[in-house]
């Protein structure tokens, strides 16, 4: 290894010659590299060129991910010819990517709303999260959940090849309208005023949605209304019925809330000019003034009194100037507004309404359901009919002429023209006409110099052909400087949705203008297409089955004609189920953490640029957890080789060549064929969509969800996830690449186990026993009672009549809390695990892990014995096999082969339960070909040359030859780890753990002394001990134990000291008052009857948990706890590292565990001994009391995250040969366990549907494979 | 006398061994002391059957021998002692029809070929085999065998003409207690079979040379990593391994010396990327044969992640005759940077077909008109296409271009393993061009993103243009694509995919732009830029009106025929099935 110097993108930087291009960019903070292919865990690959750099020098561009650097070398990572050959990369990749990045309802909403996110938000029922979703991108969502035109059923919903569109916008209402019901509905907060000024001109839904989305940016908004009221078309141009003034109402006064302010009654032109707005000093203009002027339907006699012009009507209407509708009305027009003319003026006392039209039905634009209300109300159709004339009399009109027409040729909009039937006129009598056949803007008036100074001195407004205003399509911005304007002004008539798009668009594009001068417009993420390469049929859905879609229940039409109330009545919450369930999902899944699709809208990719054949593949659901679209896959080949290559399972390959490569299970099956273990790295690894985890949610989303970083809370191994949330919902556990400790391992528990935080089974609140009862109750109310009883029976009972169990997956703050609460509150030092009761070998504080993971993974030989990592300890595992591809050797002590031992370079297979014998034999072997390696262990030395070491070796079994062969390996390696678990689940001898710790010591290995359970370093570390205080304090170190007095406040030493063995206490049924936390002793089959019957026995049992548990159940108090996601503090792995955790989502019960440990110290008059601020204090409290947490850097990845066994004040007890004969089978501690238990049995149960499914297709009878929510 | 019968594949495939059959049963009943022996292929794949005819120290060689022509050949030469003159293709007395094929050749890699029996190794030590090895093994210095070789000058004849003794040195100096020797015979180009005809007439010499290269590179292992679709090849070269075992010239204590060398043999799978050197190294190991980063370059780290050292067939064949001959021998024959001489396999519209051995520094012009007698049916001669489908056309007017590695580098095309595919006036670049890129493309291994996807998209170009779908823009387009293809993908397949389009838009770009903007093809050969039309001299037979599947032809018996174009699909069968010429396409 040498260092060189080189230049990267005219920085000098110092990297080892050893490192490729790309790791000394990212470690110098060059993040233009982009790669699709590389994985920090993997060879370098270079398959998707995509890391192409400049070179001086290079003839071609090269790799950045496999060309090592050298001294001298100058590259630039960014330069116009490196970005066009990435550019084309990704356009040939996506020219062969059959997907949709998202939904063809998001893609035909003109607002973008993420329809497939809150859909799958109201599946969960986080009905708030749902609303908030679509508030980033409408604001208005009650009120367009009633009146928008649905582009995202009607022309989006691709259910409508199969049965009818889901109900999205019914789905949007229910909501919305739950939303606004919610007193107690967060709403988003004030922003800080950044100290600019924008006027919004018009209260519309453009007005409005641009004043919302400026307000939550800072922006002093002022709304310009000149009706009396805000709401535009919303208010006077659409009718109750339809949209009810109160949901108007609510809707304005949320954006009021922001901390807009409206002026009503005043008008642009009459009261105020656009110069004088900037006169004021607003920093830009917003006009949303929508179009206001009927069209003239230009017949004779227009304008006789009684022809009404359509927008007009209703606005009059909305002021409650309305004329006294009567007799005959005759509406004009095909439109919406027409519909709402005609469904008003029934409303209004109108014998009979009739709706001329000069099309077909086919053709009219109004909405189909809103023409299908209008006949259910009564009004009568006229089709392929058109006014000639308004015949008046006496000054009124009396009749209309009319022509017949027929439809000709299509136009250039593609709807047939209509022509009229000469002759074919003929005369209806009628009291009203309404005429609704268009509306236009009143903007002539305005800029052609009537109102003097309009606008600013030398600038000019203009305006299209069509007396819009022109606008630059994507920024809004109009001819005028810092003017912007959107809606129908801009359109002309159109959609309220439109509007609101418009406005949420300007206001970005405002904000850019304001603080930087130049309006940028919002910017346009790439997106793949599905059908960009063919037409979508029913065949391309993910589920083919019918189920039709929920009614909107409507009132009656007799009741409608006799009030404006609402026709529509809204979803039932069975409905939004229902309705949420009908959606296809035919986004993908990953939208938000495809790199594919991040890079593909960084280099502004151009898919039609190499658009040729496309190949189409099914989607393999086959794997319950695990989803493949090889649709998506690029190729990078991440998956296939995490697998093989880390893992070492080897379940995926590459299938066909050229143009026709796919990445497939091996051979092309199923998963479910291969050897994967289910571990998820793949998904992990690949940087698209092609390999998803079908998660344990009703839908999967996406959403853009935060990411908290974790450990995970299965095994001691203590790796590094993130927690990633939306919201309150844990979406799901993703892996994190760092390139230390666990290296972004992990296996499937840690990447799949998490539904139980969000189980619906999860207890809410406390639960009090009455009689034979349990009843729940408020927490505090619980908790007030627990302590209450418990502080009665402290007086009755003495310290050694209490017991207080904690799990081991706690974290190391709520175990200090709960040790520190029996021995201050409990009065006893009876603290200890479940686990223990039934595996005293836990319990030798000698035994301590002295390799650390980057030990393992650099490791020359590694022995490895009592342990089966692949199964308990995954990432171990895998650890060591890193060790392997290094070169490193692997020796396996063990009765059977099993999947690590596979790839152990010498198996010593041995008789089951005499590892320790081989081990013993093993030494005497090194011994014989090494002496030097035993000389600094007297003791074991003697017993390496005892007859002891010779009948080890006949009894164990190995034969000699591995014997030789290993014992040569371990000699001739410097860098050495032993590995044993501490809960090994096999045969094995009573104190095996100190005799392999110290066999591991003498053979010159450091140890790695694994555990099941994830805190279980933490737990003893923390004194959850009789035998000890936090640290390995003996109760009887005077100066120690009165520091902790003095830290307290208490007096410990007249504690009587706690029981050996604990578990004595509960077979002679001593135990009176047993506090359990964390832990299920009762519902494990392995936990014996006797101990049972003790815990069973005691008078008073509070039992803390996540569920009801059958410990739970016996309980006389339940105490809701928090999950590791709803709880800071820290955990200890069994490297005896202290990370982090960080609370993820709020607690479920309201309340984080320390927190009600705290609560019931107080109860008991422990107010002050037990309160702390936050977490944090308990975590500073340990620093101060436990010297060996004293120093540690709390989270590191390197070895200064590790507290320092140097400072254990504990004599370290050499070798105890007493236990190699004889051997015992020790309790499987994980059945201790209700997280672990739900975990295994939602797995098994998921595998062995998809098998059945599997098998089932394979009969050809297929089975739908229906993966249940993990509850 | 003693007769030889060319029991090549091309010799089979032409009837060979019903001809060797025929001998052995007429002369058996004739002249049972005439010896009838099998050898290997003498290059004249364009007259197999061949039949060689020794006597009292005289060959003589007869061509297109079929087992019919048997009898009168038995008669008249074997029995009269009168060869039969209008046969006979070559003799050592000066007649012969085909004397130029074989005066212009210079052989060392082909000197065995055609003349000893393959399957008996005691004709391979009756002509100086083993002689190298035994010499290489008595001197015991591996460096002086390395420094030989590097003299020799002899370059990779698997394409890319790296050093020979150079990539020796490279692996004798890697650090490794286990070194590997591999010999790929993994022949993929369409049109090559040369390391397929030594490995049937002459495998010993690739043996001998692979154990010389194993004593000096300190490799006591080989391995041949040949195609499965070589079937006789392989028959052969298990025998030849065995017979060599049998003799000690391979296995253990080779020759009574201290050096050992074992060879297996792997068969590929037909995948054409496993001719690259990691893929072949994968497949050998049992992966997918999928080509990976270099460097590290497998004389670092190769197979079984142990120093490796990988040549092809033609070089290790070269090595036990410069190891006889001396290193000045080889050198000096050849150019100033490329040594020896060079085998060719010759395709196409060229008169004598088949595989030619040549000194380096010889012309295409020499090869195409001199040694293989020109274009066939007298037609213009327009292109060669050269080294396979990673190589690239060199056109008619670059014909004095000299057989050299960097001279052919020059145009475009490379040296390639030596495939020569000659190419006529009726042959459309455009399709030469689609018909290698479909190979390529078909044969890409997936991994690199230009080379999948890239070569798709340009094949689907190129099939446009031929099918008259060419659209303005699209040679842009196409060229752009074969340049990113080239510079960004890992191995050589993907860097010389593009060659054959690059090269034929460079040379015939008028070509192109005919098919797209004028909707024709000048070469005539994409049917679907033909007009078909039936000339004035149709005589009304009415083959051409049964022929047309699509009934666009009309026309009274004995009267002149009518073709309407509307219903015409370009499918060519009135054209194959017109007797007189009457049918024109343009």
């Amino acid at each position: 290894m040498d260092l060189v110097k080189l230049e990267i993108d005219g920085k000098r930087v110092i990297a080892e010659n050893r490192q490729t291009i790309l790791q000394v960019a990212r470690a110098n903070g060059i993040q233009t590299i982009p790669t699709l292919c590389h994985d920090n865990e993997l060879e370098p690959f270079a398959s998707c060129f995509l890391c192409v750099v400049k070179v001086q020098g290079a003839r071609t561009l090269l790799p950045a991910c496999s060309t090592k650097v050298s001294a001298g070398m100058v590259v630039e990572t960014n330069t116009p010819e490196v970005r066009r050959s990435r550019k084309a990369a990704l356009e040939l990749m996506l020219s062969n990517h059959y997907a949709d990045c998202i939904g063809p309802c998001q893609l035909q909403c003109p607002a973008g709303v993420d329809i497939q996110g809150y859909i799958a938000l109201a599946a969960l029922g986080k009905y708030e999260d749902a609303i908030q979703l679509i508030k980033r991108s409408n604001p208005l969502p009650a009120i367009c959940g009633r009146v928008c035109t649905r582009p995202c059923e009607v022309k989006g919903c691709r259910r409508t090849l199969l049965d009818e569109a889901v109900g999205i916008d019914y789905i949007k209402r229910y909501l919305a309208d739950l939303s606004l019901a919610r007193r107690e509905a967060p709403r988003p907060p004030r922003v800080a005023s950044n100290g600019k000024r924008v006027a919004v001109v018009g209260a519309g839904p453009a007005g409005l949605s641009c004043a919302y989305y400026l307000a939550l940016k800072g922006y002093g908004v002022r709304l310009f209304e000149s009706l009396p009221e805000a709401g535009g078309m919303l208010r006077y141009g659409i009718p109750e019925y339809r949209l009810p003034k109160d949901v108007l109402d609510l809707e304005v006064n949320q954006i009021l809330d922001l901390g807009v302010t409206l002026s009503t009654n005043v008008a642009l032109g009459r009261d105020f000019t656009v110069s004088s707005l900037r006169q004021e000093g607003y920093d830009a203009v917003f006009l949303g003034l929508g179009a206001w002027e009927s069209s003239k339907m230009r017949v004779q006699n227009e304008d006789a009194p009684g022809v009404l012009a359509g927008i007009e009507f209703l606005r009059q209407f909305g002021l409650h100037r309305s004329p006294d509708l009567h007799g005959k009305v005759l509406v004009v027009g095909g439109g919406n507004t027409a519909i709402d003319c005609a469904r008003t003026a029934l409303r209004l006392n109108a014998g009979e309404v009739r709706l001329l039209y000069r099309r077909t039905r086919a053709e009219m634009p109004a909405n189909e359901m809103e023409i299908v209300e209008a006949e259910h109300e009564g009004v009568h159709l006229d089709l392929l009919v058109a006014p000639v004339r308004v015949i008046a009399h006496e000054g009124r009109v009396t009749a209309l002429e009319c022509i017949r027409m027929e439809l000709g040729e299509p136009d250039s909009s593609g709807r047939r023209s209509p022509r009229p039937i000469r002759g074919s006129e003929f005369v209806v009598d009628c009291d009203f006409v309404i005429a609704a056949i268009g509306q236009n803007t009143r903007l002539q008036e305005l800029v052609d110099g009537r109102v003097p100074g309009f606008l600013p001195f030398g600038e000019v407004l203009n305006l299209t052909r069509w007396q819009t205003i022109q606008v630059n399509d994507r920024t809004f911005e109009t001819s005028v400087e810092g003017v912007f304007a959107g809606g129908d002004v801009v359109t002309g008539a159109a959609t309220a949705i439109e509007a609101i798009a418009a406005g949420r668009r300007a206001a970005h594009a405002i904000h850019t203008y304001v603080t930087t001068g130049k309006a940028q417009p919002e910017p346009v993420e790439f997106c793949s297409r599905k059908d960009a390469y063919r037409k979508i049929t029913v065949d391309d859905l993910r589920d083919g089955s019918r189920h039709p879609r929920r009614a909107m229940p409507v009132l009656p039409p007799e009741e409608r004609r006799k009030s404006f109330a609402e026709v529509e009545q809204g979803y039932s919450a069975e409905d939004l189920r229902n309705e949420t369930r009908r959606c296809l999902e035919c986004g993908c899944v990953s939208l938000f953490d495809c790199d594919l699709r991040r890079y593909a809208t960084e280099y502004q990719v151009d898919v039609t640029s190499f658009m040729g054949e496309a190949k189409e593949y099914r989607v393999d659901r086959s794997h319950p957890l695990i989803e493949l679209d090889p649709n998506k896959c690029v190729l990078c080949g991440r998956c296939v080789r995490m697998c093989a290559e880390v893992v070492g399972v080897a379940a995926y390959g590459f299938i066909n060549r050229g143009f026709d490569t796919v990445v497939r299970p091996t051979l092309g099956g199923s998963l479910l064929d291969t050897e994967c273990v289910s571990c998820g790295l793949c998904i992990g690894t690949c940087p698209t969509g092609a390999i998803v985890e079908r998660i344990p949610l009703a839908k999967p989303g996406p959403w853009k969800t935060s990411a908290t970083p974790t450990v995970c809370a299965y095994c001691s191994v203590g790796c590094r996830l993130s927690h990633d949330t939306f919201g309150d919902t844990l979406v799901k556990m993703s892996r994190r690449e760092e390139p230390l400790a666990t290296h972004g391992y992990h296996c499937r528990k840690g990447r799949f186990g998490y539904a139980h935080v969000q189980s619906r089974e999860r207890l809410r609140q406390g639960r009090i026993r009455a009689g034979r009862e349990l009843q729940d109750a408020p927490l505090e109310e619980t908790l007030r009672y627990a302590a209450l009883r418990l502080k009665e029976l402290r007086r009755r009972y003495s310290g050694r009549e209490m017991l207080v169990l904690v799990s081991p997956r706690m974290t190391n703050e709520e175990i200090y809390l709960a040790q520190k609460f029996a021995r201050i509150a409990l009065r006893t030092h009876n603290v200890t695990s479940a686990a223990h009761l039934v595996n005293r070998e836990l319990f030798c504080p000698e035994v301590q892990s002295t390799a650390s993971y980057a030990d393992l993974a650099d490791a020359q030989a590694i022995l490895v014995v009592n342990a089966n990592p692949a199964e308990d300890n995954f990432v171990v595992d895998l650890l060591a096999k890193k060790a392997l591809r290094k070169g490193g050797r692997l020796l396996y002590v063990g009765p059977e082969e099993d999947r690590l031992a596979h790839f152990a370079e010498v198996f010593l297979k041995c008789r089951p339960g005499t590892q320790s014998q081989a081990v013993l034999a093993l030494l005497a072997e090194v011994a014989r070909v090494a002496p030097a390696q035993l000389e600094t262990h007297a003791e074991l030395r003697r017993l390496a040359q005892s007859p002891e070491a010779g009948r080890a070796r006949e009894s164990c079994g190995v034969e000699p030859e591995s014997l030789a062969v290993a014992a040569r390996i371990l000699a001739g390696s410097i860098l050495k780890v032993m590995v044993f678990s501490r809960d090994f689940r096999g045969r094995r001898t009573p104190g095996d753990s100190r005799f392999l710790a110290a066999a591991g010591e003498a053979l010159g290995c450091s140890v790695l002394a694994l555990h099941e359970k994830s805190n279980m370093q933490g737990l003893l570390d923390l004194g959850a001990h009789p035998g000890w205080l936090p640290g390995y304090v003996p109760p009887d170190d005077e100066a120690a134990v009165g520091e902790l007095e003095k830290e307290w406040c208490v007096v410990l030493r007249d504690l009587e000291p706690g029981a050996e063995d604990p578990a004595e206490l509960l077979r002679r049924k001593a135990i009176r008052v047993a506090v359990v936390l964390g832990e299920d002793p009762l519902g494990s089959p392995d936990f014996p009857a006797d101990l049972r019957a003790g815990l069973l026995a005691a008078d008073f049992l509070v039992v803390g948990d996540l569920f009801a548990t059958a410990t739970a159940q016996a309980a006389s108090v339940v105490l809701p706890l928090s999950s590791s996601a709803e709880t800071a503090g820290t955990v200890t792995n069994l490297e005896r590292r202290v990370q982090p955790l960080v609370r993820a989502i709020p607690p479920l019960a309201g309340s984080e565990s320390w927190q009600i440990l705290c609560g019931l110290g107080a109860g008991m008059g422990y107010r002050f001994k037990m309160k702390y601020a936050g977490v944090d204090e308990v975590t500073a409290e340990i620093r101060r009391v436990v010297p060996i947490y004293r120093d540690v850097a709390v989270g590191s990845q390197d070895s200064d995250g590790i507290w320092d066994l140097g400072r254990l004040r504990l004599p370290r007890v050499p070798a105890d040969p007493a236990g190699l004969a004889g051997s015992v089978e020790p309790v499987p501690t994980l059945a201790l366990d209700e997280l672990e238990a739900r975990f295994a049995r939602w797995f098994e149960a998921a595998m062995a549907g998809a098998r059945a499914s599997l098998a089932g297709e394979a009969r050809g009878e297929p089975v739908a494979l229906e993966v249940g929510p993990a509850t | 006398m003693k007769i030889l019968v060319g029991l090549g594949t091309c010799g089979i495939a032409a009837g060979a061994e019903d001809t060797y059959r025929a001998l052995r049963e007429q002369l058996a009943q004739r002249q049972p002391a005439c010896q009838v022996s099998e050898t290997g292929c003498l290059g004249m794949c364009y007259r197999e059957p061949l039949v060689e005819i020794h006597e009292d120290g005289q060959r003589f060689l007869y061509g297109n021998l079929t087992a019919d022509k048997v009898g009168r050949v038995l008669d008249e030469h074997v029995s009269g002692g009168r060869p039969v003159e209008e046969w006979l293709v070559w003799a050592d007395d000066g007649r012969g029809a085909e004397r130029e094929f074989l005066a212009r050749q210079h052989r060392i890699v082909l000197r065995n070929c055609g003349r000893i029996n393959p399957e008996k190794i005691g004709e391979y030590l009756a002509v100086g085999g083993y002689e190298a090895l035994a010499k290489v093994l008595r001197d015991q210095n591996p460096d002086a065998v390395i420094s030989e070789i590097v003299e020799s000058g002899l370059r990779g004849r698997g394409g890319a003409g790296f050093l020979t003794g150079m990539k020796w040195r490279f692996t004798r100096l890697a650090p490794g207690h286990r070194k590997y020797v591999i010999c790929n015979a993994d022949e993929g180009d369409p049109g090559a079979f040369m390391d397929r005809s030594v490995l049937e007439s002459d495998p010993q010499s690739v043996l001998e040379g692979m154990a010389i290269a194993g004593f000096a590179i300190g490799s006591g292992d080989g391995y041949i990593y040949v195609r499965a679709e070589y079937p006789k090849a392989i028959e052969r070269l298990t025998l030849a391994i065995a017979q060599a075992e049998e003799q000690h010239f391979l296995g253990d204590g080779i020759l009574g010396s201290g050096f050992s060398f074992h060879v297996k043999l792997k068969e590929g799978a037909g995948a054409f990327v496993c001719g690259e050197e990691t893929a072949l190294i994968a497949s050998i190991e049992g992966r997918r044969g999928m080509p990976r980063v270099r460097p590290p370059f497998p004389a670092t780290r190769g197979l079984w992640e142990s120093p490796t050292n990988i040549n092809n067939v033609e070089t290790f064949a070269n090595v036990p005759w410069i190891l006889v001959h001396g290193a000045a021998a080889f050198n000096s024959l050849g150019t100033a940077n490329s040594k020896g001489t060079k085998v060719f396999a010759l395709a196409g519209k060229v008169r004598r077909g088949g595989l030619v051995e040549v000194p380096m520094g010889i012309s295409i012009r020499e090869i195409v008109h001199d040694v293989c007698g020109g274009i066939k049916e007298g037609k213009e001669f327009k292109a060669v296409q050269m080294g396979g489908p990673s190589g690239g056309c060199i056109p008619a007017v670059l014909q004095d271009t000299v057989i050299d590695y960097e001279s052919i580098n020059k145009t475009g095309a490379i040296m390639g393993s030596g495939g020569l595919v000659v190419m006529d006036e009726d042959t459309c670049m455009v399709d030469v061009a689609r018909f290698f890129l479909d190979f390529t493309q078909r044969e890409s291994c997936g991994k690199c993103t230009f080379c999948r996807v890239g070569t798709k998209r340009m094949l689907e170009i190129l099939t446009r243009i031929t099918e008259g779908q060419g659209q303005e823009g699209d040679l842009e387009l196409l060229e752009n694509l074969a340049n990113l293809v080239k510079k960004n993908s890992l191995c050589g397949l993907g860097q010389t995919a593009p060659n054959p389009v690059l090269t034929t838009l460079k040379y015939f770009r008028g070509e192109y732009e005919t098919h797209i903007g004028n909707h024709k093809c000048p070469a005539h050969h994409c049917l679907a830029l033909l007009t078909y039309t039936i000339t004035e001299t149709c005589n009304g037979c009415g083959a051409c009106l049964r022929a047309c599947p699509a009934g666009a032809i009309t026309g009274e018996r004995k009267q002149l025929h009518h073709l309407d174009p509307a219903k015409c699909t370009h499918c060519d069968a009135c054209y194959r099935a017109c007797r007189y010429d009457s049918i024109a396409k343009n």
